[in-house]
């Protein structure tokens, strides 16, 4: 995976979880971190790092930061309403995560490639930790 | 988890506000996240950077509190790359961060006690 898909799959998750927050909030979020992952590639090919170690390192960030994104929104437009639908579909996208964390766990093996396991562990438990955090918050 | 009791900062909301005093004591008043997750990064040794909702939700934060302020870049200073979002302490918010500082200072100090000397 390249550093631009990295970003690309960052950006795209961004979009996803500021869907339906008021325009100058979404954008302004997406705009920053959109910012913040140009900055990151381009700081880490200056000092020489791998494109490979640079995608895992932007990937590591999102699985990181993945329940902050959650409670962040969850301030900005408390769930009201039928809390079922944001919820099913948190708890949906909480899974595709865990989903590239399995495909990643899977590739880094086959390929030797330890850090990728360690990316998809990562990944997995930020899902699962969104998850339970997602669950906790609706009842 | 618990809740936060209000008016206290958590540990990483600490750490930016004494990383943007430090920005600002080498001559760097205004800062942008990718810059600030590096700086910290260089500072407390470690080996990751700040992942995003974790940065990004603690500087909303940290702007509700009033303690930074923030704007966009102006778009002249933009060099085919995206436009920054730059912050910057406020007074209080340097306050806080030298209240930090010294509380640090105070517990690291405490932390190795003094031993009196043995008597000839």
């Amino acid at each position: 995976m390249t550093p631009e898909r990295a970003a690309q799959l960052v950006a795209r998750w961004v979009r996803f979880y500021t869907g339906e927050l008021p325009t100058p909030i979404a954008q302004r979020r997406v705009d920053e971190i959109g910012a913040d992952l140009h900055d990151h590639i381009a700081h880490e090919r200056a000092r020489g790092t791998s494109d490979r170690r640079i995608a895992l390192s932007i990937l590591s960030r999102m699985a990181r930061g993945l329940t902050a994104d959650a409670s962040w929104r969850r301030r900005v437009r408390p769930l009201k309403g039928d809390p079922m639908k944001p919820l099913v579909a948190i708890l949906a996208a909480a899974l595709g995560v865990a989903a590239i964390g399995v495909v990643a766990i899977m590739r880094g093996e086959s390929g030797d490639a330890p850090e990728l396991v360690l990316l998809g562990i990562l990944l997995i438990v930020g899902a699962f930790a969104l998850g339970v955090r997602t669950a906790q918050r609706s009842k | 988890m618990s809740r936060r009791k209000p008016g206290t900062l958590l540990p990483l909301e600490t750490e930016i506000l004494e990383a943007a005093l430090s920005m600002l004591h080498s001559g760097h008043a205004t800062f942008h996240g990718f810059g600030l997750a590096q700086t910290m990064r260089e500072q407390t040794g470690s080996r990751s950077l700040t992942g995003h909702g974790t940065l990004y939700k603690a500087l909303s934060r940290l702007e509700e509190f009033g303690l930074l302020t923030s704007r966009w870049e102006d778009a002249a200073a933009v060099d085919g790359r995206p436009r920054r979002r730059l912050y910057e302490l406020t007074g209080q918010g340097a306050r806080v961060a030298e209240q930090a500082l010294a509380n640090n200072a105070d517990q690291a100090v405490g932390r190795f006690p003094r031993v009196a000397s043995e008597p000839a």
